[in-house]
Protein backbone atom coordinates (compact mmCIF):
# COMPACT_ATOMS: atom_id res chain seq x y z
CA UNK A 1 0.00 0.00 0.00
CA UNK A 2 1.52 3.29 -1.01
CA UNK A 3 1.88 5.91 1.65
CA UNK A 4 2.30 8.61 -0.96
CA UNK A 5 -1.23 8.50 -2.25
CA UNK A 6 -4.47 9.34 -0.64
CA UNK A 7 -6.14 6.06 -1.30
CA UNK A 8 -9.70 5.20 -0.69
CA UNK A 9 -10.33 2.21 1.47
CA UNK A 10 -13.30 0.72 3.10
CA UNK A 11 -13.71 0.37 6.78
CA UNK A 12 -14.24 -3.32 6.19
CA UNK A 13 -10.85 -3.61 4.57
CA UNK A 14 -9.24 -2.15 7.62
CA UNK A 15 -10.91 -4.39 10.15
CA UNK A 16 -11.81 -7.95 10.60
CA UNK A 17 -15.47 -8.22 9.52
CA UNK A 18 -15.98 -10.95 12.08
CA UNK A 19 -15.27 -8.54 14.84
CA UNK A 20 -18.72 -7.22 15.61
CA UNK A 21 -17.37 -4.78 18.15
CA UNK A 22 -15.55 -2.85 15.50
CA UNK A 23 -17.41 -3.26 12.30
CA UNK A 24 -20.97 -2.21 12.88
CA UNK A 25 -21.81 -1.15 9.39
CA UNK A 26 -19.79 -1.86 6.34
CA UNK A 27 -20.35 1.26 4.33
CA UNK A 28 -17.94 2.35 1.69
CA UNK A 29 -16.50 5.65 2.74
CA UNK A 30 -13.39 7.41 1.67
CA UNK A 31 -10.68 7.06 4.23
CA UNK A 32 -7.36 8.75 3.92
CA UNK A 33 -4.37 7.09 5.41
CA UNK A 34 -1.36 9.27 5.38
CA UNK A 35 1.49 8.77 7.77
CA UNK A 36 -0.64 6.53 9.90
CA UNK A 37 -3.37 9.09 10.37
CA UNK A 38 -6.84 7.83 9.65
CA UNK A 39 -9.13 10.56 8.48
CA UNK A 40 -12.76 9.91 7.70
CA UNK A 41 -13.32 12.08 4.68
CA UNK A 42 -17.11 12.02 4.66
CA UNK A 43 -19.41 11.52 7.54
CA UNK A 44 -22.55 9.44 7.10
CA UNK A 45 -26.00 10.97 7.27
CA UNK A 46 -27.22 11.75 10.75
CA UNK A 47 -28.46 8.71 12.53
CA UNK A 48 -26.26 6.27 10.71
CA UNK A 49 -23.26 5.00 12.55
CA UNK A 50 -20.17 3.74 10.81
CA UNK A 51 -18.01 2.78 13.69
CA UNK A 52 -18.92 1.92 17.21
CA UNK A 53 -17.95 3.88 20.26
CA UNK A 54 -15.04 1.61 21.04
CA UNK A 55 -13.49 2.20 17.64
CA UNK A 56 -14.02 5.92 17.99
CA UNK A 57 -12.15 5.81 21.28
CA UNK A 58 -9.32 3.89 19.69
CA UNK A 59 -9.14 6.33 16.81
CA UNK A 60 -9.05 9.22 19.24
CA UNK A 61 -6.30 7.56 21.26
CA UNK A 62 -4.36 6.73 18.11
CA UNK A 63 -4.54 10.32 16.93
CA UNK A 64 -2.96 11.45 20.20
CA UNK A 65 -0.39 8.67 20.30
CA UNK A 66 0.58 8.75 16.63
CA UNK A 67 3.31 11.49 16.87
CA UNK A 68 5.08 9.58 19.63
CA UNK A 69 4.75 6.24 17.82
CA UNK A 70 6.06 7.90 14.68
CA UNK A 71 9.06 9.33 16.56
CA UNK A 72 9.76 5.92 18.06
CA UNK A 73 9.84 4.27 14.64
CA UNK A 74 12.10 7.04 13.33
CA UNK A 75 14.40 6.52 16.29
CA UNK A 76 15.13 2.99 15.07
CA UNK A 77 14.86 3.07 11.27
CA UNK A 78 15.71 6.78 10.78
CA UNK A 79 14.58 6.93 7.16
CA UNK A 80 11.32 8.84 6.81
CA UNK A 81 9.97 6.77 3.90
CA UNK A 82 10.57 3.57 5.81
CA UNK A 83 9.03 5.17 8.87
CA UNK A 84 5.90 5.99 6.85
CA UNK A 85 5.56 2.41 5.62
CA UNK A 86 5.88 0.96 9.10
CA UNK A 87 3.56 3.54 10.60
CA UNK A 88 0.84 2.56 8.15
CA UNK A 89 1.20 -1.08 9.06
CA UNK A 90 1.03 -0.17 12.74
CA UNK A 91 -2.09 1.97 12.23
CA UNK A 92 -3.86 -0.93 10.55
CA UNK A 93 -2.65 -3.41 13.17
CA UNK A 94 -3.95 -1.16 15.94
CA UNK A 95 -7.39 -1.16 14.36
CA UNK A 96 -7.32 -4.86 13.68
CA UNK A 97 -6.45 -5.72 17.24
CA UNK A 98 -8.57 -3.35 19.25
CA UNK A 99 -10.12 -6.36 20.97
CA UNK A 100 -6.75 -7.06 22.53
CA UNK A 101 -6.48 -3.60 24.03
CA UNK A 102 -7.25 -3.41 27.72
CA UNK A 103 -8.97 -0.08 28.29
CA UNK A 104 -7.88 0.07 31.91
CA UNK A 105 -4.29 0.43 30.76
CA UNK A 106 -2.67 3.34 28.94
CA UNK A 107 -2.94 3.26 25.19
CA UNK A 108 0.51 4.54 24.23
CA UNK A 109 2.59 1.64 25.62
CA UNK A 110 0.27 -0.78 23.83
CA UNK A 111 0.66 1.05 20.52
CA UNK A 112 4.43 1.32 20.95
CA UNK A 113 4.52 -2.43 21.63
CA UNK A 114 2.79 -3.07 18.32
CA UNK A 115 5.16 -0.64 16.60
CA UNK A 116 8.13 -2.40 18.14
CA UNK A 117 7.02 -5.74 16.65
CA UNK A 118 6.58 -4.19 13.23
CA UNK A 119 9.95 -2.45 13.42
CA UNK A 120 11.61 -5.78 14.23
CA UNK A 121 9.87 -7.49 11.33
CA UNK A 122 10.93 -4.66 9.07
CA UNK A 123 14.56 -4.82 10.16
CA UNK A 124 14.60 -8.56 9.53
CA UNK A 125 13.32 -7.98 5.99
CA UNK A 126 15.66 -5.08 5.31
CA UNK A 127 19.25 -5.42 4.23
CA UNK A 128 21.46 -5.78 7.25
CA UNK A 129 24.31 -3.52 6.16
CA UNK A 130 22.89 -0.48 7.90
CA UNK A 131 23.73 0.35 11.46
CA UNK A 132 20.91 -0.12 13.95
CA UNK A 133 20.66 -0.27 17.71
CA UNK A 134 20.98 -3.68 19.30
CA UNK A 135 17.83 -5.33 20.68
CA UNK A 136 18.62 -4.29 24.25
CA UNK A 137 18.90 -0.60 23.36
CA UNK A 138 15.82 -0.83 21.14
CA UNK A 139 13.90 -2.10 24.17
CA UNK A 140 15.21 0.76 26.30
CA UNK A 141 14.27 3.33 23.68
CA UNK A 142 10.80 1.79 23.31
CA UNK A 143 10.33 1.89 27.08
CA UNK A 144 11.37 5.54 27.16
CA UNK A 145 8.83 6.42 24.48
CA UNK A 146 6.15 4.41 26.30
CA UNK A 147 6.46 6.68 29.33
CA UNK A 148 6.07 9.88 27.35
CA UNK A 149 2.94 11.94 27.66
CA UNK A 150 0.94 11.89 24.47
CA UNK A 151 0.47 15.61 24.77
CA UNK A 152 3.66 17.05 26.09
CA UNK A 153 3.20 20.52 27.56
CA UNK A 154 6.59 21.47 26.12
CA UNK A 155 5.13 20.46 22.94
CA UNK A 156 6.09 21.28 19.56
CA UNK A 157 3.02 23.44 19.06
CA UNK A 158 5.21 26.44 18.38
CA UNK A 159 7.34 24.66 15.83
CA UNK A 160 5.61 26.11 12.80
CA UNK A 161 6.03 29.63 14.12
CA UNK A 162 9.67 29.00 15.02
CA UNK A 163 10.38 27.70 11.55
CA UNK A 164 9.54 31.15 10.24
CA UNK A 165 12.38 32.60 12.30
CA UNK A 166 14.95 30.63 10.33
CA UNK A 167 16.79 32.50 7.67
CA UNK A 168 16.36 31.53 4.04
CA UNK A 169 19.44 29.30 3.92
CA UNK A 170 18.34 27.43 7.04
CA UNK A 171 14.87 27.01 5.58
CA UNK A 172 16.41 25.64 2.41
CA UNK A 173 18.41 23.13 4.42
CA UNK A 174 15.26 22.05 6.28
CA UNK A 175 13.42 21.66 3.00
CA UNK A 176 16.18 19.47 1.57
CA UNK A 177 16.63 17.35 4.68
CA UNK A 178 13.04 17.03 5.84
CA UNK A 179 10.90 18.00 2.85
CA UNK A 180 12.88 16.03 0.28
CA UNK A 181 14.28 13.43 2.69
CA UNK A 182 17.86 13.96 1.54
CA UNK A 183 20.80 12.81 3.62
CA UNK A 184 23.59 15.30 4.40
CA UNK A 185 25.95 13.68 1.88
CA UNK A 186 23.54 14.43 -0.97
CA UNK A 187 22.70 17.85 0.43
CA UNK A 188 26.41 18.61 0.61
CA UNK A 189 26.78 18.03 -3.12
CA UNK A 190 23.91 20.34 -3.90
CA UNK A 191 25.03 23.06 -1.51
CA UNK A 192 28.73 22.83 -2.23
CA UNK A 193 29.53 22.06 1.38
CA UNK A 194 31.10 19.19 3.29
CA UNK A 195 28.67 16.55 4.57
CA UNK A 196 29.92 17.07 8.08
CA UNK A 197 29.29 20.81 7.83
CA UNK A 198 25.76 20.13 6.63
CA UNK A 199 25.14 17.77 9.52
CA UNK A 200 26.45 20.33 12.00
CA UNK A 201 24.30 23.03 10.45
CA UNK A 202 21.25 20.80 10.79
CA UNK A 203 22.12 20.19 14.41
CA UNK A 204 22.35 23.92 14.99
CA UNK A 205 18.99 24.44 13.33
CA UNK A 206 17.40 21.87 15.64
CA UNK A 207 19.07 23.51 18.66
CA UNK A 208 17.78 26.87 17.55
CA UNK A 209 14.27 25.53 17.04
CA UNK A 210 14.28 23.83 20.44
CA UNK A 211 15.36 27.06 22.13
CA UNK A 212 12.65 28.95 20.28
CA UNK A 213 9.95 26.41 21.24
CA UNK A 214 10.99 26.41 24.88
CA UNK A 215 11.01 30.17 24.96
CA UNK A 216 7.57 30.40 23.44
CA UNK A 217 6.25 27.77 25.85
CA UNK A 218 7.66 29.76 28.77
CA UNK A 219 6.14 32.94 27.43
CA UNK A 220 2.77 31.23 27.07
CA UNK A 221 2.64 29.49 30.44
CA UNK A 222 4.50 32.16 32.36
CA UNK A 223 6.94 29.72 33.94
CA UNK B 1 23.81 17.99 27.84
CA UNK B 2 27.34 17.39 26.67
CA UNK B 3 27.88 18.82 23.20
CA UNK B 4 29.78 15.67 22.17
CA UNK B 5 26.74 13.52 22.98
CA UNK B 6 24.43 15.95 21.23
CA UNK B 7 26.65 15.69 18.20
CA UNK B 8 26.46 11.89 18.36
CA UNK B 9 22.68 12.04 18.41
CA UNK B 10 22.75 14.51 15.52
CA UNK B 11 24.95 12.18 13.49
CA UNK B 12 22.64 9.30 14.31
CA UNK B 13 19.59 11.21 13.10
CA UNK B 14 21.38 12.04 9.87
CA UNK B 15 22.53 8.42 9.43
CA UNK B 16 26.18 9.42 9.56
CA UNK B 17 27.39 7.43 12.56
CA UNK B 18 30.30 5.05 12.28
CA UNK B 19 29.96 1.67 14.00
CA UNK B 20 32.24 2.85 16.82
CA UNK B 21 30.14 5.95 17.33
CA UNK B 22 27.00 3.82 17.38
CA UNK B 23 28.49 1.73 20.19
CA UNK B 24 29.36 4.95 22.00
CA UNK B 25 25.82 6.24 21.58
CA UNK B 26 24.35 2.95 22.82
CA UNK B 27 26.55 3.06 25.91
CA UNK B 28 25.52 6.62 26.59
CA UNK B 29 21.82 5.75 26.28
CA UNK B 30 22.22 2.85 28.69
CA UNK B 31 23.94 4.98 31.32
CA UNK B 32 20.96 6.99 32.48
CA UNK B 33 17.21 7.44 31.92
CA UNK B 34 17.94 11.14 31.64
CA UNK B 35 19.94 10.48 28.50
CA UNK B 36 17.13 8.36 27.12
CA UNK B 37 14.63 11.08 27.91
CA UNK B 38 16.73 13.67 26.12
CA UNK B 39 17.11 11.33 23.15
CA UNK B 40 13.35 10.79 22.86
CA UNK B 41 12.73 14.55 23.03
CA UNK B 42 15.22 15.09 20.25
CA UNK B 43 13.54 12.41 18.16
CA UNK B 44 10.13 13.98 18.69
CA UNK B 45 11.43 17.30 17.41
CA UNK B 46 13.19 15.67 14.46
CA UNK B 47 10.11 13.68 13.53
CA UNK B 48 7.67 16.55 13.94
CA UNK B 49 9.94 18.82 11.96
CA UNK B 50 9.60 16.50 8.99
CA UNK B 51 5.82 16.39 9.36
CA UNK B 52 5.59 20.19 9.56
CA UNK B 53 7.76 20.77 6.53
CA UNK B 54 5.97 18.15 4.45
CA UNK B 55 2.62 19.61 5.50
CA UNK B 56 3.85 23.10 4.62
CA UNK B 57 5.01 21.91 1.23
CA UNK B 58 1.66 20.27 0.57
CA UNK B 59 -0.18 23.47 1.42
CA UNK B 60 2.15 25.56 -0.74
CA UNK B 61 1.84 23.21 -3.69
CA UNK B 62 -1.95 23.28 -3.75
CA UNK B 63 -3.18 25.04 -6.86
CA UNK B 64 -4.81 28.37 -6.34
CA UNK B 65 -8.60 28.24 -6.47
CA UNK B 66 -9.82 30.56 -9.20
CA UNK B 67 -12.14 33.20 -7.97
CA UNK B 68 -15.62 32.95 -9.44
CA UNK B 69 -16.22 36.67 -9.29
CA UNK B 70 -13.10 37.40 -11.23
CA UNK B 71 -13.93 37.96 -14.89
CA UNK B 72 -11.86 36.04 -17.38
CA UNK B 73 -8.79 37.91 -18.47
CA UNK B 74 -9.50 39.61 -21.79
CA UNK B 75 -7.23 38.57 -24.56
CA UNK B 76 -4.59 41.13 -25.07
CA UNK B 77 -4.14 42.05 -28.62
CA UNK B 78 -1.01 44.09 -28.04
CA UNK B 79 2.01 41.97 -28.46
CA UNK B 80 4.32 44.50 -26.82
CA UNK B 81 2.37 44.24 -23.58
CA UNK B 82 3.09 40.57 -23.18
CA UNK B 83 6.64 41.10 -24.34
CA UNK B 84 7.17 43.73 -21.67
CA UNK B 85 5.35 41.85 -18.91
CA UNK B 86 8.52 40.23 -17.54
CA UNK B 87 10.18 43.62 -17.41
CA UNK B 88 7.24 45.13 -15.53
CA UNK B 89 7.34 42.17 -13.19
CA UNK B 90 11.04 42.71 -12.62
CA UNK B 91 10.55 46.42 -11.97
CA UNK B 92 7.70 45.63 -9.58
CA UNK B 93 9.88 43.14 -7.75
CA UNK B 94 12.67 45.67 -7.49
CA UNK B 95 10.28 48.26 -6.11
CA UNK B 96 8.91 45.79 -3.61
CA UNK B 97 12.46 44.88 -2.60
CA UNK B 98 13.33 48.55 -2.22
CA UNK B 99 10.27 49.22 -0.08
CA UNK B 100 11.02 46.07 1.92
CA UNK B 101 14.58 47.20 2.49
CA UNK B 102 13.39 50.61 3.65
CA UNK B 103 10.91 49.01 6.04
CA UNK B 104 13.65 46.69 7.27
CA UNK B 105 16.02 49.49 8.01
CA UNK B 106 13.30 51.59 9.59
CA UNK B 107 12.79 48.72 12.00
CA UNK B 108 16.15 49.40 13.52
CA UNK B 109 16.49 51.47 16.62
CA UNK B 110 17.94 54.85 15.91
CA UNK B 111 18.48 54.96 12.23
CA UNK B 112 20.76 57.90 12.67
CA UNK B 113 24.50 57.40 12.75
CA UNK B 114 24.65 59.13 16.11
CA UNK B 115 22.36 56.56 17.75
CA UNK B 116 24.50 53.71 16.45
CA UNK B 117 27.61 55.56 17.52
CA UNK B 118 26.18 55.88 21.03
CA UNK B 119 25.67 52.11 21.16
CA UNK B 120 29.20 51.49 19.92
CA UNK B 121 30.60 53.77 22.61
CA UNK B 122 28.57 51.87 25.20
CA UNK B 123 30.06 48.61 23.94
CA UNK B 124 33.60 49.99 23.98
CA UNK B 125 33.24 51.25 27.54
CA UNK B 126 31.48 48.14 28.81
CA UNK B 127 33.92 45.70 27.29
CA UNK B 128 37.09 47.62 28.11
CA UNK B 129 36.98 46.07 31.56
CA UNK B 130 36.26 42.57 30.23
CA UNK B 131 39.83 41.41 30.07
CA UNK B 132 39.43 37.62 30.26
CA UNK B 133 36.95 35.69 28.20
CA UNK B 134 36.44 32.35 26.50
CA UNK B 135 34.59 31.90 23.23
CA UNK B 136 33.19 28.84 21.51
CA UNK B 137 33.57 29.12 17.75
CA UNK B 138 31.06 27.54 15.39
CA UNK B 139 31.40 27.66 11.63
CA UNK B 140 28.03 28.03 9.98
CA UNK B 141 29.10 28.05 6.39
CA UNK B 142 32.19 27.73 4.23
CA UNK B 143 32.37 29.01 0.67
CA UNK B 144 35.21 29.47 -1.75
CA UNK B 145 36.01 32.97 -2.97
CA UNK B 146 34.17 33.53 -6.22
CA UNK B 147 36.70 33.48 -9.02
CA UNK B 148 39.60 32.99 -6.66
CA UNK B 149 42.61 31.77 -8.59
CA UNK B 150 45.49 29.91 -7.04
CA UNK B 151 48.08 30.81 -9.62
CA UNK B 152 49.40 33.74 -7.57
CA UNK B 153 49.85 31.60 -4.50
CA UNK B 154 53.55 31.02 -3.80
CA UNK B 155 54.79 27.49 -4.38
CA UNK B 156 55.60 26.86 -0.71
CA UNK B 157 52.10 27.85 0.34
CA UNK B 158 50.41 25.86 -2.41
CA UNK B 159 51.54 22.57 -0.90
CA UNK B 160 50.74 23.64 2.63
CA UNK B 161 48.49 21.20 4.54
CA UNK B 162 44.94 22.44 5.06
CA UNK B 163 44.30 24.55 8.12
CA UNK B 164 42.81 22.75 11.10
CA UNK B 165 39.04 23.26 11.13
CA UNK B 166 37.77 26.31 12.93
CA UNK B 167 34.45 24.70 13.78
CA UNK B 168 34.09 23.77 17.46
CA UNK B 169 37.29 25.65 18.28
CA UNK B 170 37.67 27.31 21.67
CA UNK B 171 39.34 30.68 22.03
CA UNK B 172 40.66 31.92 25.37
CA UNK B 173 41.56 35.61 25.48
CA UNK B 174 43.21 37.75 28.14
CA UNK B 175 43.88 41.45 27.69
CA UNK B 176 44.56 42.51 24.14
CA UNK B 177 47.45 40.25 23.22
CA UNK B 178 47.07 37.00 25.16
CA UNK B 179 45.18 34.17 23.50
CA UNK B 180 44.99 30.41 23.15
CA UNK B 181 43.11 29.02 20.17
CA UNK B 182 42.31 25.30 20.46
CA UNK B 183 41.21 23.56 17.30
CA UNK B 184 40.39 19.89 16.92
CA UNK B 185 41.59 18.07 13.85
CA UNK B 186 39.44 15.51 12.08
CA UNK B 187 41.38 12.73 13.86
CA UNK B 188 40.41 14.23 17.22
CA UNK B 189 43.88 15.56 18.06
CA UNK B 190 44.28 19.16 19.20
CA UNK B 191 46.12 21.90 17.35
CA UNK B 192 46.90 24.89 19.55
CA UNK B 193 48.14 28.35 18.71
CA UNK B 194 48.58 31.18 21.14
CA UNK B 195 50.40 34.18 22.45
CA UNK B 196 51.51 35.21 25.93
CA UNK B 197 51.98 38.82 24.85
CA UNK B 198 55.71 38.31 24.37
CA UNK B 199 55.97 35.15 22.33
CA UNK B 200 53.52 33.64 19.88
CA UNK B 201 53.51 29.89 19.45
CA UNK B 202 51.98 26.89 17.70
CA UNK B 203 51.69 23.35 19.04
CA UNK B 204 50.86 20.73 16.45
CA UNK B 205 49.84 17.28 17.64
CA UNK B 206 53.23 16.04 16.48
CA UNK B 207 56.53 17.65 15.58
CA UNK B 208 58.29 20.45 17.41
CA UNK B 209 56.62 23.31 19.18
CA UNK B 210 57.22 26.48 17.17
CA UNK B 211 57.64 29.88 18.79
CA UNK B 212 58.28 33.39 17.52
CA UNK B 213 58.85 36.83 18.95
CA UNK B 214 56.67 38.17 16.15
CA UNK B 215 53.27 38.23 17.86
CA UNK B 216 51.50 38.04 14.52
CA UNK B 217 53.40 34.91 13.47
CA UNK B 218 50.88 32.44 14.87
CA UNK B 219 47.80 34.59 15.21
CA UNK B 220 46.90 34.43 11.53
CA UNK B 221 44.21 31.85 12.07
CA UNK B 222 42.30 33.96 14.55
CA UNK B 223 38.90 34.88 13.11
CA UNK B 224 39.13 38.36 11.62
CA UNK B 225 42.93 38.46 11.68
CA UNK B 226 43.26 39.16 7.98
CA UNK B 227 41.68 42.55 8.53
CA UNK B 228 42.89 43.22 12.07
CA UNK B 229 39.45 42.49 13.49
CA UNK B 230 40.28 39.66 15.82
CA UNK B 231 38.24 40.98 18.74
CA UNK B 232 41.28 40.43 20.97
CA UNK B 233 41.24 44.18 21.31
CA UNK B 234 37.51 44.81 21.30
CA UNK B 235 37.83 48.59 21.49
CA UNK B 236 40.10 48.72 18.45
CA UNK B 237 37.88 46.38 16.45
CA UNK B 238 34.77 48.38 17.28
CA UNK B 239 36.52 51.58 16.20
CA UNK B 240 37.31 49.92 12.87
CA UNK B 241 33.70 48.91 12.49
CA UNK B 242 32.68 52.49 13.10
CA UNK B 243 34.86 53.67 10.22
CA UNK B 244 34.39 50.96 7.58
CA UNK B 245 30.89 49.69 8.26
CA UNK B 246 27.33 51.00 8.37
CA UNK B 247 26.09 50.32 11.87
CA UNK B 248 22.50 49.68 12.92
CA UNK B 249 21.03 48.36 16.16
CA UNK B 250 18.15 45.91 16.18
CA UNK B 251 15.37 46.32 18.76
CA UNK B 252 15.49 43.95 21.72
CA UNK B 253 12.42 41.89 20.99
CA UNK B 254 13.51 40.89 17.50
CA UNK B 255 16.14 38.56 18.79
CA UNK B 256 14.69 37.72 22.17
CA UNK B 257 13.49 34.21 21.41
CA UNK B 258 17.05 32.98 21.23
CA UNK B 259 17.78 33.77 24.83
CA UNK B 260 14.97 32.40 26.96
CA UNK B 261 15.07 33.39 30.59
CA UNK B 262 18.13 35.52 29.95
CA UNK B 263 18.58 39.26 30.16
CA UNK B 264 17.33 41.19 27.15
CA UNK B 265 19.80 41.33 24.32
CA UNK B 266 20.32 43.68 21.47
CA UNK B 267 21.86 43.01 18.14
CA UNK B 268 24.22 45.44 16.50
CA UNK B 269 24.56 44.83 12.79
CA UNK B 270 27.50 46.25 10.87
CA UNK B 271 27.35 46.07 7.08
CA UNK B 272 30.61 46.54 5.22
CA UNK B 273 30.85 49.67 3.11
CA UNK B 274 31.78 49.32 -0.54
CA UNK B 275 35.43 48.49 -1.10
CA UNK B 276 36.19 48.25 2.60
CA UNK B 277 37.99 45.01 3.53
CA UNK B 278 36.68 42.47 6.04
CA UNK B 279 33.61 40.32 6.57
CA UNK B 280 30.49 41.33 4.66
CA UNK B 281 28.55 41.67 7.89
CA UNK B 282 29.38 41.63 11.58
CA UNK B 283 26.62 40.96 14.09
CA UNK B 284 27.25 41.61 17.75
CA UNK B 285 24.73 40.41 20.33
CA UNK B 286 25.08 42.14 23.66
CA UNK B 287 23.18 42.57 26.87
CA UNK B 288 21.28 45.79 26.45
CA UNK B 289 21.65 46.83 30.09
CA UNK B 290 25.36 46.26 30.59
CA UNK B 291 26.67 46.21 27.03
CA UNK B 292 28.45 42.91 27.63
CA UNK B 293 29.09 41.21 24.30
CA UNK B 294 27.64 37.69 24.25
CA UNK B 295 28.11 36.67 20.66
CA UNK B 296 29.93 37.88 17.57
CA UNK B 297 28.90 36.61 14.17
CA UNK B 298 31.15 37.21 11.20
CA UNK B 299 29.34 36.70 7.92
CA UNK B 300 31.31 35.89 4.75
CA UNK B 301 34.66 36.53 6.37
CA UNK B 302 37.70 36.14 4.09
CA UNK B 303 39.79 33.28 5.47
CA UNK B 304 42.54 32.10 3.18
CA UNK B 305 40.93 30.89 -0.02
CA UNK B 306 37.56 30.60 1.68
CA UNK B 307 34.84 32.80 3.03
CA UNK B 308 33.57 31.67 6.40
CA UNK B 309 30.45 32.52 8.30
CA UNK B 310 31.13 31.84 11.93
CA UNK B 311 29.86 32.54 15.41
CA UNK B 312 31.90 33.27 18.52
CA UNK B 313 29.79 32.71 21.60
CA UNK B 314 30.96 33.89 25.01
CA UNK B 315 31.29 30.85 27.26
CA UNK B 316 33.06 32.19 30.29
CA UNK B 317 34.73 35.23 31.79
CA UNK B 318 37.07 33.36 34.09
CA UNK B 319 40.64 34.65 34.22
CA UNK B 320 43.02 31.72 33.81
CA UNK B 321 46.01 33.87 34.71
CA UNK B 322 48.90 35.03 32.53
CA UNK B 323 50.83 31.76 32.80
CA UNK B 324 48.03 29.83 31.07
CA UNK B 325 48.94 31.63 27.86
CA UNK B 326 52.52 30.37 27.83
CA UNK B 327 53.14 27.51 25.43
CA UNK B 328 54.86 25.44 28.14
CA UNK B 329 51.47 25.06 29.85
CA UNK B 330 50.09 23.12 26.91
CA UNK B 331 52.68 20.51 26.01
CA UNK B 332 54.93 17.96 27.67
CA UNK B 333 58.22 19.27 29.01
CA UNK B 334 60.22 16.98 26.73
CA UNK B 335 58.80 18.38 23.49
CA UNK B 336 61.29 20.06 21.18
CA UNK B 337 60.75 23.83 21.00
CA UNK B 338 61.97 25.71 17.93
CA UNK B 339 62.23 29.47 17.84
CA UNK B 340 61.67 30.99 14.40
Amino acid sequence: MSNKNQDYHTVSALKNPENAQICVFVIRIPVMIRRGRLILRELPPTGASIVDENTRKILRQWTLAQPVVSAFITSIVRDFSERDDILQEVAIAVLEHTDRYNESRPFLPWAIGIAQNHVRQFLRRRRSDRLVFGDGVQDLVAAAFQTMATHDPEALDHLRECLRHLDSREQLMCELRYGQNLKPAVMAERLGMAANTVSKALQRIRDQLRACIQHKSVMKTGH
Amino acid sequence: MDSAQRRLVGLYLDDMLTSDQLVELESWLQVSPVNLHWFTKELLLHDRLQAEIVAGAVVQSLPAIPSESKPPRPHSGSHWKSAWRPTFATISLLLISLIGTLIFWNGFVGTSASAASTELNLLMTANASMTARTYQIAVEDVALHAGKKRRNVPEDQRNRPPKPPMDDAVLHVRGTDHFVLIRTQSDGRKFLTGSDGRISWAIRPDGPVRTSRDLNRFSRDLPGHEHSMTFLNIGETLRQLQQAYDIRVLPEESNSYQVPAAAAERLLVAIRKRKAPGPDRVEISYESRTGEIRQIRLVEMPYGPERLTLRMTLLDRADFGASYFKHSQHHDADRVVLEE
